[in-house]
C-alpha cells in the first residue's frame, strides 16, 4: 500500500518534472530563437552597412594633402612655374577626396556629431574654401610666388588637420572592431549557453522519460505479479473448497452408515418385550436417529451438488407413476401422525429428469409432512402451457412468516432456531430443491400464512410427450427415501459379463440370493455368443473388459437385433459414461461397488415386461432358498466399524459364507506379507505395486474398506517394512471389526427368530 | 596644272573616303585623338594611335555607344546618373585580348579588374553625372561605374574598390 502510494507520489513528481523540464526546454528554445534571429539581423544590418573603407578616405586625403603642401613648397622653393599644374591637379584631387570626407558613406559615419565628424568636416571645409584661391592663381611674376607663400601655412595646416584625422579615424575605427566584435561574442555566448541548457533540459526530459518507463514496467510486472497470486490464491480456495466438499460428503456418509446400524437395532430393541417407559426411551432414540439420518442426508445432498456439480439426464417420466412413488413412500409416515395425504398429479408422460424432479417432490411433501400437525398434506401439479409443469405442495402446517418467505430457501438458514429444534432438520432440503430447479431453468417459490398453512410450488420447463401410458415408465434412479425393495418380482435369467472373477462370483450371488438365475461371461465376444444361445432375460454388462468391452458388445448385440435389456456395470457413473451407455443400445446403468437396493431396483423394473418362465441354467443353480429371510436381516446389526458394502454382503451372501471369505483372506494375508517384504527387500517397486493393487481389491470386495484405502495410499508413497506391518495389522483389526459384527448379526438374527 | 590639281583632289578625296571608312571595314587602325587626350590603354591591344598606345579624347569616347547607369554609390548622396560607354565596347575598339585590366588613376591608385567583369555586367566608364562632364575635383574626367543598383550583389567592398575615379589609364594584361 505503501510502496503503491509511493510509487502514485513519484510518478506524480516525475509529471510535474516533465512539464517543468518541457516549459525550460520552450524557454530556452524560444531563446535560442531570437538570438539567432538577432544574429541574422546584425548580419544584415552589416550587409546593408556595407561601406567605403574610412581609413582609406582619410588615409588618401592626408596623402594627397602632403602632395600639395611638397608641391608648393619645391615651386616657392624653386621659382619654378612648371609646377603650377601639378600643384592644381593635387588640389583637385584633395579637393575630392575632401568632399567625400564630407559627404562619403563610411562605416564610421564621418557626417557625425561627434569630435571625428567636426574634425572631418571642418578639414574638408578648409580644403574647399580654397577652390577660389587656387583658381585664381596665374603663374608667372613675383605675385605667383607670394600669393602661394601665402597660401603655404593653409596647405600646413591642412595637412597637420589631415594627419590627425587619419589618427583619430584608426583609433575609432579600432574602438568599432572591438565594440562589434564583443556584441558578436555575446550573441554568440548566449547562443551557445541557451544551446547548451536546451540540450540539458532535453537530456532531463529523456531521463525522466527513461525513469517513467521504468516505473511503468515495474508497475506492470507488480501487477502482473498481484494478478498471479490472487489466481493461485482463487485457485488454491476453489481447491479447499471442493476438498471441503468432499470431505464433507464423505464424513455424511461415514456417519450415515453406523446411524443406520443404530436405528435399526434400535427397531429390533423396540419389538422386544419392555416396561412402558423404556419402550417409550427407545422410540425417543429411533425418532432421534431418524431425525440426524435426515439431517445427515441433506448434507450429503448439498455437497455431493457442491463436490460434483449437477448433472442433469432426461428421460421420459410418467407423472402417475410419481404420484405412485410418493404415495408409497410417505403413506405409513402421514398415516402414523394422522395427516390426510392427497396425492395426485396430471396423467401424463413428461421429458424431463426423473431423479431430480422426485428429489423435489420428495423433499417438498417430507417438509410438509415435518411441519404438520394435523390436518393434510396435498401434491398436485398442472400443466401451464405445452412446455411448463407446475407442481404444488399445500399444507395445514403452522405456516411461515412473510419476511422469512425469502430466506427459508437459503442455505444453512433456518428461520429460528425454535423450528429445528421443535421439527428437526437443516432445512437443507428446500435450499437443495431451489438449486434443482433453477438448475432445470424453472422458478420455485412458497405462500404462506402464519397458522394456515403454507403452499410450496415450483414450476418446471418440461416436454409434454402426451398421456401417460399404461404401464408405467421404469423409474430407474434410487431415492433416498425408499426404505425397503419392493415386492418380490419373478425370477429372471440374467447373463453376468464380467472379467473379475471375484466381482462376476460376488454378483452371480447377489443374483441368485434374490432369486435369479445366473450364467457369466469374462468378455464382450463370450457375451455375444452367449446372447446368440438364447434364453436370456437381462444382461449386466461390465464395462471395460479385455478383448471387447462392453459398449462394443452391447452395440454388436443390438445390431443382431436382440432387444433384451442391458443393464451396463460401471465404476464410472458420470454423465458422459451414461451418455454412451445409452448410445450403445444400453437400457440402464448400475454403479460400482453394486448396491443391493438399486440391484433390485433395476431387475424389478424389467420383470414386469420380461417375466418368463424360468428355463435350464446352463451353469446350474445354487440359489439360496430363504432369500426373504436374507434381506430381512439387512442392515440391523449396524456397529460402525463396517461398511455398507459388508453389511450388503453379509446380508446377501449369509453369515457362514462371508465369514469364510473373511478366513480366506486373513489367511492370504501371510502370503502378501511375504511378498511385500520380498518385493521391498529386492527394491521391485512393480511387484510392490501390483501386490498392493491386488490386497485392496480384495479388501474392497469384501467391503473393508479402511484396509482397501491404505493399501491404495501405501501405493502412492515409498514405503518401509514397518508401514507395511501397520497396514497389514491394521487390515486384521478390520478383520476382527468384521467379524464382531458377523456374530453380532447372527445374535440380533437369532433374537429376532 | 589643273589635271594635277584635280589629280591631287581625286586622291584626296579617296583618302578622305579611305579614312572615313576605315574604323568600319576593319579596324586596323585607330583614329587619333583630335582634341586633349583623356585616356591611354596600352598592352594587350591590336589597334592602336600611338606607337603601342590607344589614346581618346573626350569627342572618341561621346561617339562611341552610350549607356546611363542610374544607381547609388558609397561616395555620393543620393541616387546619380552616369553616362558613359561600355568598358566592353572600348576594350572592342581597341582589340583587346586579355584576361586582367590594370586601371590606374590620377592619383596613381590602381587596381586589377578581370576582364570577365566587363561581359558579366554593363560596366561603364561614365564621362558625364547628371549629364554634365565631371572634373578632377568631382572625382571626374572618367569614372568605372558598375550598375549597383541592377545588381546588389555588387554593392560591396570588392567592386567598391573596382570602381576607380579620376581614371587616366587602362593596361590590358594577357
Amino acid at each position: 500500500m505503501i510502496s503503491r502510494r509511493g510509487a502514485a507520489f513519484s510518478t506524480r513528481r516525475m509529471t510535474q518534472g516533465l512539464v517543468l523540464l518541457g516549459g525550460i526546454a520552450l524557454a530556452f528554445m524560444t531563446a535560442w530563437v531570437v538570438l539567432f534571429a538577432k544574429l541574422l539581423e546584425a548580419d544584415r544590418a552589416m550587409d546593408t552597412r556595407v561601406r567605403e573603407d574610412a581609413m582609406w578616405a582619410v588615409f588618401q586625403a592626408d596623402r594627397h594633402a602632403h602632395t600639395l603642401l611638397h608641391l608648393s613648397e619645391l615651386a616657392i622653393r624653386t621659382q619654378d612655374t612648371a609646377l603650377h599644374d601639378d600643384l592644381v591637379r593635387a588640389y583637385d584631387i584633395l579637393y575630392s577626396r575632401a568632399t567625400l570626407l564630407e559627404g562619403g558613406a563610411f562605416v564610421i559615419d564621418l557626417r557625425g556629431t561627434n569630435e571625428l565628424g567636426e574634425l572631418a568636416r571642418s578639414t574638408a571645409r578648409l580644403v574647399h574654401d580654397l577652390a577660389d584661391q587656387i583658381d585664381a592663381l596665374t603663374p608667372g611674376g613675383e605675385e605667383y610666388f607670394s600669393a602661394l607663400r601665402s597660401l603655404h601655412p593653409t596647405f600646413e595646416h591642412i595637412r597637420a588637420r589631415n594627419a590627425d584625422l587619419v589618427l583619430k579615424t584608426n583609433h575609432a575605427m579600432n574602438l568599432l572592431r572591438v565594440e562589434e566584435r564583443a556584441e558578436r561574442r555575446y550573441i554568440a555566448d548566449r547562443l551557445g549557453a541557451s544551446g547548451g541548457l536546451l540540450v540539458l533540459a532535453f537530456l532531463g526530459i529523456g531521463a525522466i522519460l527513461a525513469l517513467q518507463v521504468m516505473h511503468l514496467r515495474r508497475a506492470h510486472r507488480r501487477m502482473a505479479h498481484l494478478q498471479e497470486r490472487s489466481r493461485r490464491q482463487a485457485m488454491r480456495a476453489r481447491a479447499a473448497s471442493q476438498a471441503k466438499s468432499t470431505f464433507l460428503a464423505t464424513m455424511s456418509h461415514e456417519i450415515r452408515t453406523p446411524l443406520n446400524g443404530i436405528i435399526a437395532t434400535t427397531e429390533l430393541l423396540g419389538m422386544s418385550e419392555m416396561r412402558p417407559d423404556q419402550a417409550r426411551r427407545v422410540t425417543t432414540i429411533r425418532d432421534s436417529g431418524q431425525l440426524l439420518l435426515d439431517v445427515i442426508n441433506d448434507v450429503l445432498d448439498l455437497s455431493k451438488l457442491d463436490s460434483v456439480g449437477l448433472e442433469f439426464t432426461t428421460e421420459a417420466v410418467s407423472l402417475p407413476g410419481i404420484a405412485d412413488l410418493i404415495r408409497s413412500a410417505f403413506e405409513t409416515r402421514a398415516e402414523a401422525t394422522g395427516i390426510v395425504l392427497d396425492v395426485s398429479l396430471p396423467p401424463f408422460d413428461v421429458e424431463t429428469d426423473p431423479k431430480r424432479l422426485r428429489q423435489v417432490i420428495v423433499n417438498l411433501v417430507g417438509n410438509a409432512l415435518k411441519f404438520t400437525r394435523a390436518g393434510q398434506v396435498t401434491l398436485s401439479g398442472r400443466l401451464l402451457g405445452p412446455d411448463l409443469m407446475r407442481i404444488e405442495v399445500t399444507d395445514t402446517g403452522i405456516g411461515i412468516a412473510e419476511e422469512d418467505q425469502k430466506l427459508i430457501f437459503e442455505e444453512f438458514r433456518q428461520i429460528d432456531g425454535s423450528y429445528a429444534r421443535q421439527f428437526g432438520g437443516t432445512g437443507l432440503g428446500l435450499a437443495i430443491s431451489r438449486r434443482i430447479v433453477k438448475a432445470l431453468g424453472g422458478e420455485v417459490g412458497v405462500e404462506s400464512t402464519v397458522g394456515i398453512g403454507s403452499t410450496f410450488w415450483f414450476e418446471l420447463p418440461v416436454r409434454i410427450l402426451g398421456p401417460a401410458s399404461a404401464e408405467p415408465v421404469p423409474i430407474s434412479a434410487a431415492i433416498s427415501v425408499t426404505e425397503a425393495p419392493g415386492p418380490e418380482t419373478a425370477a429372471l435369467r440374467v447373463l453376468v459379463v464380467e472379467d473379475n472373477a471375484i466381482n462376476r462370483e460376488i454378483l452371480v450371488d447377489l443374483l441368485e440370493h434374490l432369486g435369479h438365475r445366473a450364467c457369466v461371461a469374462t468378455n464382450g465376444l463370450e457375451a455375444v455368443a452367449r446372447v446368440d444361445e438364447g434364453g436370456l432375460d437381462v444382461i449386466l454388462m461390465d464395462m471395460q473388459m479385455p478383448v471387447m468391452s462392453g459398449t462394443d458388445a452391447a452395440r454388436e448385440i443390438r445390431a443382431q437385433g436382440y432387444t433384451l435389456p442391458i443393464i451396463a456395470v460401471t465404476a464410472n457413473a458420470s454423465a458422459e459414461d451414461r451418455k454412451m451407455c445409452a448410445e450403445a443400445g444400453m437400457n440402464d446403468f448400475l454403479s460400482k461397488p453394486i448396491a443391493m437396493d438399486r440391484l433390485v431396483d433395476v431387475l424389478r423394473a424389467i420383470a414386469p415386461r420380461d417375466a418368463a418362465v424360468v428355463t435350464d441354467h446352463p451353469r446350474g443353480s445354487a440359489c439360496a432358498p430363504d432369500t426373504m429371510a436374507g434381506r430381512a436381516q439387512r442392515a440391523e446389526c449396524g456397529a460402525g466399524s463396517v461398511s455398507q458394502q459388508f453389511r450388503d454382503l453379509s446380508a446377501t451372501l449369509g453369515h457362514a459364507r462371508v465369514s469364510g471369505l473373511l478366513q480366506r483372506f486373513e489367511a492370504s494375508l501371510s502370503e502378501s506379507r511375504r511378498k511385500l517384504c520380498d518385493a521391498l527387500a529386492s527394491a521391485d517397486t512393480a511387484a510392490l505395486d501390483t501386490e498392493l493393487h491386488t490386497l485392496k481389491g480384495a479388501a474392497l470386495t469384501l467391503g473393508l474398506e479402511a484396509s482397501g484405502r491404505r493399501a491404495e495410499s501405501l501405493r502412492a508413497q515409498s514405503v518401509s517394512v514397518e508401514a507395511v506391518q501397520m497396514m497389514l495389522d491394521h487390515m486384521r483389526d478390520e478383520l476382527t471389526a468384521a467379524r464382531a459384527h458377523l456374530a453380532c448379526e447372527v445374535a440380533c438374527q437369532t433374537l429376532a427368530g | 596644272m589643273t589635271r594635277l590639281k584635280s589629280l591631287a583632289l581625286k586622291l584626296t578625296a579617296w583618302m578622305f573616303a579611305l579614312a572615313l571608312s576605315a574604323p568600319l571595314v576593319a579596324a586596323e587602325t585607330l583614329s587619333s585623338p583630335a582634341g586633349a587626350p583623356v585616356l591611354e590603354i596600352s598592352g594587350a591591344i591590336t589597334h592602336t594611335n600611338d606607337g603601342a598606345l590607344a589614346r581618346f579624347d573626350m569627342d572618341m569616347l561621346d561617339a562611341l555607344p552610350q549607356r546611363e547607369t542610374v544607381t547609388a554609390t558609397p561616395w555620393h548622396e543620393g541616387v546619380q546618373s552616369f553616362t558613359g560607354p561600355q568598358i566592353a565596347d572600348l576594350l572592342d575598339l581597341v582589340g583587346a585580348e586579355g584576361k586582367t585590366l590594370r586601371v590606374v588613376a590620377i592619383n596613381d591608385y590602381a587596381i586589377e579588374i578581370p576582364v570577365a567583369d566587363m561581359h558579366e555586367n554593363p560596366v561603364i566608364l561614365a564621362s558625364r553625372q547628371n549629364d554634365a562632364p565631371m572634373s578632377v575635383r568631382d572625382k571626374g574626367p572618367l569614372f568605372v561605374i558598375y550598375p549597383f543598383d541592377e545588381n546588389p550583389d555588387l554593392f560591396n567592398e570588392l567592386y567598391f574598390s573596382r570602381s576607380v575615379w579620376q581614371v587616366k589609364a587602362i593596361e590590358v594584361h594577357p
